[in-house]
């Protein structure tokens, strides 16, 4: 288990504890934070579980392969950072990670 | 089903056909032991996949298996958006149009739902019977749906018969399903044209025509293709799983009362209803790539038939899959679909069916079915009770 930091759009702050190879959709799914609707369920092809970044952790994060980069042309509000969070897992080397949460879904 | 294999039965498998169709769960599950992923001869050929797994593969696997040659079998005459295309393009009308149908969204509309389902049931219930299809279920659904698309609530009653003749009728009458998209186009196209000069009003062609694609608005064409499946969807669909569980709750009245007193949690029982219904049945893909299925060598540009309907009887993910159990959870069901196609219409329906009920258990307490009533279902990709003939105690009209 690391700890993950879910901040809502509006401020509010989740701090969980989610299990490694676990996904950051599941983690937001299973703790009922609001702003992850993900409805396709983790296929990467609703573009409806956008999280992003500090860019101090974009390195450690990675970066999106090549259907995420396609999921996340949908996208309104685009970061630099911006992932959707079904193709993000969860790894020691991201402990205390930080994930924020997008207006737009909520 | 008599000795033939698995293999026999896809190969004459037919959706449209009344006769497979009226009780396909056994047909399935000859499918899901013996031949997971077949080929039927009809219709020109096309594959069918069964189990649970490789259903939903099938549906989050948008570029292996594409919706952007039509997903039903025979041709749908229209291509509709955005059910007709893949992501990421899909997944930009989907993000527009979603806003009109969150949980919040369709929160709004629970007054006026209840108000029309207590309105059909006041045309009845001094008389002590009905036909709980024609009088109250299917009369219903237009009421909510055209308001909220913004389609001319005057046309109601012509809307959703020519969306039965088009759902319907494709494998038997070409001809007028046909005419009836023409005449339903021709109603549609109308009021785009006409709400283009009007004050913006708040419903999903209003958000249409003020939203853009890559900075484009939309044409009318567009629009139309969008309200016309929206139409499909929200009206049949629907329909089927009240009647479903309407007719479950007549013949299990120690389940009606569990649900009442509250027993029972109404959103877990309503999963439960939608997973048994399965109203759509299956939906098809077309294969972009020679690819393997379950021992199956697929071409590109194969059809394949993924079973909804039978991915939900499956019994190595849902025990006792061929009982319907009010409390089965988790109910990990594909009934909405999988993958990016997930019904946009879920919360609308799952408020719809909700208040339906409760409103049948409140009123019609008593109704009953028939004990040698046997149902019969319209068939196709949507599969949905024709009628339901209940009698009951006569009730004193909302207000009385």
């Amino acid at each position: 288990m690391i700890q993950i930091t879910y901040v809502e759009h509006n401020g509010i702050e989740h701090r969980v504890d989610l299990a490694i190879g676990t996904t950051l959709m599941d983690g937001a799914k299973d703790n009922m934070i609001p702003g992850i609707d993900a409805d396709c369920g983790g296929a990467c092809a609703c573009a409806t579980c956008h999280v992003f970044f500090d860019a101090a952790d974009k390195v450690r994060v990675g970066e999106p392969g090549s259907q995420e980069s396609d999921m996340l042309e949908v996208l309104e509000e685009r970061h630099d950072s911006s992932r959707l969070s079904c193709q993000v897992r969860v790894a020691e080397a991201l402990a205390g990670l930080v994930v924020k949460l997008p207006a737009s879904q909520r | 089903m008599g000795k033939q294999t698995g293999q026999q039965l896809v190969e004459k498998f037919d959706h449209t056909s009344p006769e497979q169709m009226n009780q396909p769960y056994a047909m399935y599950q000859a499918f899901r032991s013996q031949c997971p992923v077949g080929r039927s001869a009809q219709h020109g050929g096309f594959h069918v996949a069964s189990r649970y797994e490789t259903v939903k593969k099938i549906f989050e696997d948008y570029s292996s298996f594409s919706s952007t040659s039509g997903v039903a079998i025979p041709d749908h005459p229209y291509r509709m958006f955005p059910i007709d295309l893949d992501p990421p393009l899909q997944a930009k009308f989907r993000r527009i149009l979603n806003r009109k149908f969150t949980i919040e969204s369709v929160a709004t509309k629970q007054a006026e739902i209840q108000g029309a389902i207590d309105h059909l049931i006041d045309g009845f219930i001094a008389t002590g019977k009905a036909d709980l299809a024609a009088q109250l279920v299917r009369p219903l659904l237009p009421t909510i749906v055209l308001p909220l698309l913004g389609a001319p609530i005057e046309s109601q009653q012509q809307i959703s018969e020519w969306i039965e003749l088009m759902t319907r009728g494709r494998a038997s009458d070409i001809e007028g399903v046909a005419r009836a998209g023409e005449a339903i186009a021709g109603v549609l196209m109308t009021q785009i044209a006409k709400r283009r000069t009007m004050p913006p009003i708040d419903d999903v062609l209003g958000m249409l025509l003020d939203s853009q694609i890559d900075g484009k608005p939309f044409t009318d064409e567009d629009i139309y293709r969008t309200l016309l499946i929206i139409l499909f969807g929200g009206l049949d669909t629907t329909s089927a799983v009240m009647l479903e569980s309407l007719l479950y709750l007549a013949r299990h009245p120690e389940t009606r009362q569990r649900l009442v007193s509250g027993e029972l949690s109404w959103p877990t029982a309503i999963e439960e209803f939608i997973r048994y219904t399965s109203p759509i049945q299956g939906l098809r893909r077309t294969v972009t790539g020679d690819v393997e299925l379950e021992g199956a060598s697929l071409k590109s540009g194969d059809r394949i038939l993924g079973l909804h309907g039978s991915a939900n009887r499956d019994e190595s993910v849902f025990p006792q899959a061929d009982q319907c159990l009010l409390d089965r959870a988790p109910n990990p069901h594909i009934a909405f679909g999988a993958g990016a196609h997930v019904c946009l219409g879920r919360n609308l329906a799952r408020l719809e069916i909700e208040i339906l009920l409760k409103t049948v258990l409140a009123r019609l307490g008593d109704y009953r079915v028939a004990d040698d009533f046997e149902p019969e279902y319209l068939v196709g990709e949507a599969r949905g009770m024709k009628q339901l003939l209940v009698d009951f105690t006569p009730g004193l009209k909302t207000g009385q």
